[in-house]
């Protein structure tokens, strides 16, 4: 595990059943160790952010948030009649620019990366950044009001028509 | 465009690349990266003055935006009390805690300082614990630098795999296996052969690093049925989808323990 656990700071974390995890040093024979690892600052950003992900209604809103720009995308490309294969699981997201389904990287690789690159200017352009590569996720946050995804479907509908 | 231009020139001439991780020089879409000066909730602020709407969050991390009001209290706070002391806190057991009620398959968790250390680690153990060298991995999943894990899949799942980056000998992917991800059967033919050899199978349960790819129905399940019939360690990447794509991450949507 990693990222979303630190709260913005650097935490990465491993674990598992006790009888596993009890072969690590110092009870087990297996080394590891950390100068900073579990340091008191990014505990305590990881702790504040974990705390308030506990209220399951953030899992709701981030579902209906992440649904809406990713209907609107989708839209978007079938209105434009571009081709491409949506993915989503919960709040992460990711259009494809292919005309197949993508189940590997054998079927991600064949995406149009040159479109991609044209998507993703014209997105910073119109003031949207969005990964600087094909093969990455779209990350909605909490932070992401209606405006702003409404927006950004605006802008996408916008890029692609050229396409 | 006029600061960042010549900030991306200066910082080439002293950061490899002008970047501390490859993805940011924009080389896959090209162009001068944006240099960011400030972030609140959804929006970022680049060093010309230009606001955007983000949809990276750092990657991933920020899931409730940047610079949210009630995290940066906490961490002012805790900065003001000392920023490191190598040594034991309570704050340790508060945050292991939160993550062993979130996952089901956690009973003990250790905290590392990145994604890379923790799946590096994470082998390691699985290793150490099944007293077993083989790794397999699958294409397109990534797991942060790990030296064994930086590899290309040979043709066929008889042929070795090359590592993808110099500075990796061969010798140190001989024991990665690389198959292709969603392809049960493939795990199912070389755990047939080398069930015994094999101390984990390492995947991100969803796929989030070749663009993000779902995986089919039934494929966790078939891999947790498998390690468990050959005493194989199933490590679950969460790096990206713990706490992210549900409070329990991945495991918790399927059901699936690592138990």
């Amino acid at each position: 595990m990693g990222k979303i656990i630190g709260g913005g700071l650097p935490v990465g974390a491993y674990g598992g059943r006790k009888e596993i995890m009890d072969s690590i040093s110092p009870v087990g024979p297996v080394y590891q160790a950390g100068t900073l690892s579990g340091n008191p600052v990014a505990m305590t950003a990881g702790i504040a952010t974990l705390e308030i992900l506990r209220d399951s209604t953030i899992y709701k809103t981030l579902e209906e948030k992440s649904r809406r720009l990713a209907a609107g995308i989708e839209k978007a490309c079938t209105d434009a009649r571009v081709p491409a294969f949506h993915t989503r699981i919960g709040s992460m997201l990711c259009t494809f620019f292919t005309d197949q389904a993508v189940t590997d990287y054998a079927t991600a690789k064949k995406c149009d990366t040159r479109r991609y690159a044209k998507f993703f200017h014209g997105m910073l352009e119109r003031g949207f950044y969005f990964a600087p590569s094909q093969f990455e996720a779209v990350f909605v946050s909490m932070a992401h009001g209606e405006r702003e995804l409404d927006a950004t479907i605006d802008a996408f509908r916008d890029v692609i028509k050229d396409f | 465009m006029k600061n960042q231009k010549k900030a991306f020139a200066e910082a080439q001439g002293f950061i490899p690349g002008g970047v501390n991780s490859p993805v940011r020089a924009f080389g896959a879409v090209g162009g001068t990266p944006i240099f960011i000066k400030s972030g609140s909730g959804c929006f970022l602020t680049d060093a010309d003055g230009n606001t955007y709407v983000d949809y990276i969050g750092s990657w991933g991390p920020l899931i409730l935006g940047h610079a949210d009001p009630r995290v940066v209290k906490r961490i002012n706070e805790a900065v003001s009390n000392g920023t490191s002391y190598g040594a034991p806190t309570e704050l340790e057991i508060t945050l292991a805690q939160l993550i062993k009620e979130a996952m089901p398959s956690i009973e003990k968790v250790r905290m590392v300082n990145s994604g890379t250390e923790a799946t590096m680690s994470a082998i390691r153990l699985a290793r150490g614990f099944t007293k077993r060298d083989a790794v397999i991995k699958f294409e397109g999943c990534y797991h942060g630098h790990v030296d064994s894990l930086l590899i290309q899949a040979g043709s066929g799942a008889t042929t070795l795999g090359t590592p993808t980056s110099p500075g990796i000998p061969q010798d140190f992917v001989k024991h990665t296996i690389s198959l292709p991800y969603n392809d049960i059967d493939a795990v199912n033919e070389v755990c047939a052969r080398r069930g015994k050899d094999i101390a984990c199978i390492i995947v991100e349960a969803v796929a989030g690093n070749m663009g993000v790819v779902l995986p089919k129905k039934g494929y966790l399940e078939g891999l947790r049925e498998i390690t468990k019939k050959h005493g194989i360690v199933l490590i679950f990447d969460e790096v990206m989808t713990g706490f992210r794509v549900a409070h329990g991450g991945v495991q918790s949507l399927y059901h699936i323990t690592l138990i």
